[in-house]
């Protein structure tokens, strides 16, 4: 049994895989072990069998993380093995945990307002920078909240795609 | 008919422009930024001309490279698609001057109805029912508050030259009206050049229904049935249908003899979108006309059987129509959804990158008209627009049953797409029982609904990527325990390798 640690967005969860004989079978957290089955098609097309019903899947890996479409839902996922995990844990090297405290720019643009100023609380979801991009007025978010420890833009100012725009404290 | 084209545009329109060209043995020129160097629509095309570099405004938006493309590829018309140019009366006045047939209306028919209070005017006077308000701009404060008491509220504060939402105030109460009135002209002064704003009545909770004209060039005009839109987002169409779920035969007429009447007080000709407001008690409004073929076209080119590009390219030559209103019977429903690249659990950002998969939706009923395919790149410059997803079915059930069926096949990897705000809508009980109006998408999805529609997947996603995962790591083939992985061909090698040791 080899245990994952799969990290989407804010939630992570852990997916055990077991082999019995030739059949694998996979549990997401504490559900139902399920008999799954993933097969590659060509380029990133891949079927999955789960509980004997087959879905289609659009998936690649790279270095950092997995991209995956499912039913029409894109996800970018983060794995890590259950070693690799525990041994994150201790050091506080979580890749994903630094960047959910630091508002990127999604791609290049305008920065149109600024809605945060150092030493600001901000909520959950609270727009912190108006970025304009292709024809749209696009407000930005963290997913958690937290005091503003750092703003590094302003308004009338053009900006590249990772450009760190904002940042909370620890 | 023409014997050659210049598509004045990109992307699906242009593919779309295109193929019409093909049919009706027209050559078909294209125009590209830098851009859009590979893109689909320059491959299609006989010839192609770069036309500048990466942003709109130093290319597609330039009338003098565009003109002097359709010199150099000896154009004899000129076809501007939706967006950049298409509504531009200076881009029309500049074809007919330089000797080209803008496929579109006249000049002077693009301009009247530009501005919000001449269409106005021109509409009450040929007796269609506009929304009831002022017919010239408000000057001051005093004037909107005077209007506003006469209307009564609430109130609409309109740009004159608007559209898309911008210079758009609703107003309750008359303490509101002050603040809004500065934030409306001010709003309209940056986004259209013109600060002026006129009010008007606004209608509560109404659904945005459209009438598809065409009008030849010897003075006939016919309508080809409704479009509702109703399910927006920002003012901007999310789902389109026809027939709409609420309108009856006999308001169906009604309305589509009010557009033609509209459409001829204009002096109108070619494709045109007449759009109306509808209000819960069935009395409709004059919105504003759509000068031009519109994103939503193909949804009545699937119930009516009328390939609207060709009959632009007709119309534009001088062909007279070759039917009358009779001959028009829409058959069955059809429903489109605009597949955006753009994250609905996330705001609706939107998202650029390369399609590193592409596989879109195919069978019986299913249309797809898109410029984009596997490898593609979505980029920051242009509309974020991947696909146009149409399907026809011999009824609405019928017809949201295909759309769900179509969603599900559609698979795109590398960017985010709209893909799950569709799925979830062709799903929702008010949209099957087609009780909806502009203000119900806004209303009815929230935070926690685009969680929900994210988290749809998670867990089968979660597992995809700890195969995947797993799979890489078997690979070197370890000599002491062998990690389970995946995929069927990977682990019979593995197997194979051990039977080596």
């Amino acid at each position: 049994m080899v245990t994952y640690q799969v990290t989407i967005g804010e939630r992570t969860l852990r997916v055990s895989l077991r082999r019995e004989s030739d059949a694998l079978f996979a549990r997401v957290d504490d559900g139902v072990e399920i008999r799954v089955q993933l097969d590659a098609v060509r380029g990133p097309l891949h079927t999955l069998l789960l509980d004997g019903r087959r879905t289609e899947v659009l998936a690649r890996r790279d270095a950092a993380a997995v991209q995956l479409s499912i039913g029409g839902i894109g996800y970018r996922a983060e794995v890590l093995d259950e070693a690799h995990a525990r041994l994150a844990q201790v050091t506080g090297a979580r890749g994903g945990a630094h960047s959910r405290r630091e508002l990127k720019a999604p791609m290049p643009g305008l920065v149109v307002k600024v809605l945060a100023e150092p030493g600001q609380d901000v909520e959950p979801h609270q727009p912190l920078v108006v970025l304009q991009a292709m024809k749209m007025e696009n407000e930005l978010a963290l997913p958690r909240a937290g005091r503003v420890s750092a703003v590094n833009v302003q308004s009338g100012q053009t900006v590249e795609a990772g450009q760190v725009l904002i940042a909370l404290e620890e | 008919m023409f014997h050659r084209l210049l598509i004045a545009n990109r992307g699906e329109i242009a593919v779309r422009v295109i193929r019409a060209c093909r049919e009706l043995g027209i050559s078909p020129v294209a125009v590209y930024s830098e851009a859009d160097a590979h893109a689909m629509h320059v491959r299609m095309a006989d010839a192609a001309y770069l036309i500048g570099p990466p942003p709109a405004a130093e290319s597609y938006l330039r009338i003098d490279s565009i003109l002097e493309a359709a010199r150099l590829a000896g154009a004899e018309a000129v076809h501007p698609g939706y967006g950049f140019l298409a509504e531009n009366a200076d881009f029309a006045q500049a074809c007919a001057d330089a000797g080209l047939v803008f496929v579109g209306p006249p000049p002077k028919a693009m301009r009247d109805l530009g501005l919000k209070t001449e269409a106005r005017k021109l509409m009450q006077s040929a007796g269609v029912p506009v929304v009831p308000g002022t017919l010239e701009p408000v000057s001051s404060v005093h004037e909107a508050q005077r209007a506003a008491d006469k209307t009564g509220y609430p109130i609409a504060l309109k740009a004159v030259a608007g559209g898309g939402g911008k210079g758009l105030r609703i107003i309750h109460e008359s303490n509101m009206l002050e603040a809004a009135f500065r934030q409306a002209t001010s709003e309209a002064g940056a986004a259209f050049g013109n600060a002026a704003v006129y009010l008007e009545r606004a209608i509560a909770r109404p659904r945005h229904v459209e009438v598809q004209i065409l009008a030849d060039q010897h003075g006939k005009c016919v309508y080809l049935g409704e479009r509702d839109c109703s399910v927006q987002r920002r003012h901007q169409k999310v789902i389109e249908e026809s027939p709409s779920p609420a309108v009856s035969p006999e308001l169906r007429a009604h309305m589509g003899e009010v557009a033609v009447r509209a459409a001829l007080a204009a002096g109108y000709t070619n494709a045109g979108t007449v759009e109306f407001l509808l209000a819960p008690s069935m009395e409709f409004f004059f919105l504003e006309v759509n000068a031009r073929l519109q994103v939503e076209h193909p949804v009545t080119e699937m119930v009516t059987g009328i390939d609207l590009v060709h009959e632009q390219l007709r119309i534009a030559a001088g062909e007279a129509l070759g039917y009358g209103q009779s001959a028009i019977q829409p058959r069955g429903y059809a429903i489109e959804c605009r597949v955006y690249a753009e994250d609905p659990s996330n705001g609706f950002l939107p998202s650029t990158g390369k399609l590193i998969g592409y596989r879109p939706p195919g069978g019986p009923g299913v249309r797809v008209d898109s410029g984009v395919e596997e490898d593609a790149a979505i980029s920051v410059y242009y509309d974020p627009m991947i696909a146009k997803l149409i399907v026809w079915a011999a009824d609405r059930p019928r017809g949201l049953a295909r759309m769900a069926r179509a969603l599900d096949e559609f698979l795109v990897l590398g960017v985010h797409t709209s893909i799950p705000l569709h799925r979830w809508l062709v799903a929702h009980p008010e949209v099957r029982s087609g009780d909806v109006d502009t203000t119900w998408l806004e209303r009815t999805w929230s935070d926690a609904t685009a969680a929900q529609v994210a988290d749809a997947e998670v867990e089968t996603a979660a597992v995809v990527a700890a195969l995947l995962a797993d799979g890489t790591r078997a690979a070197p083939a370890p000599a002491g325990e062998r990690v389970p992985d995946g995929t069927t061909s990977a682990w019979r090698l593995a197997g194979r390798r051990a039977a080596l040791h």
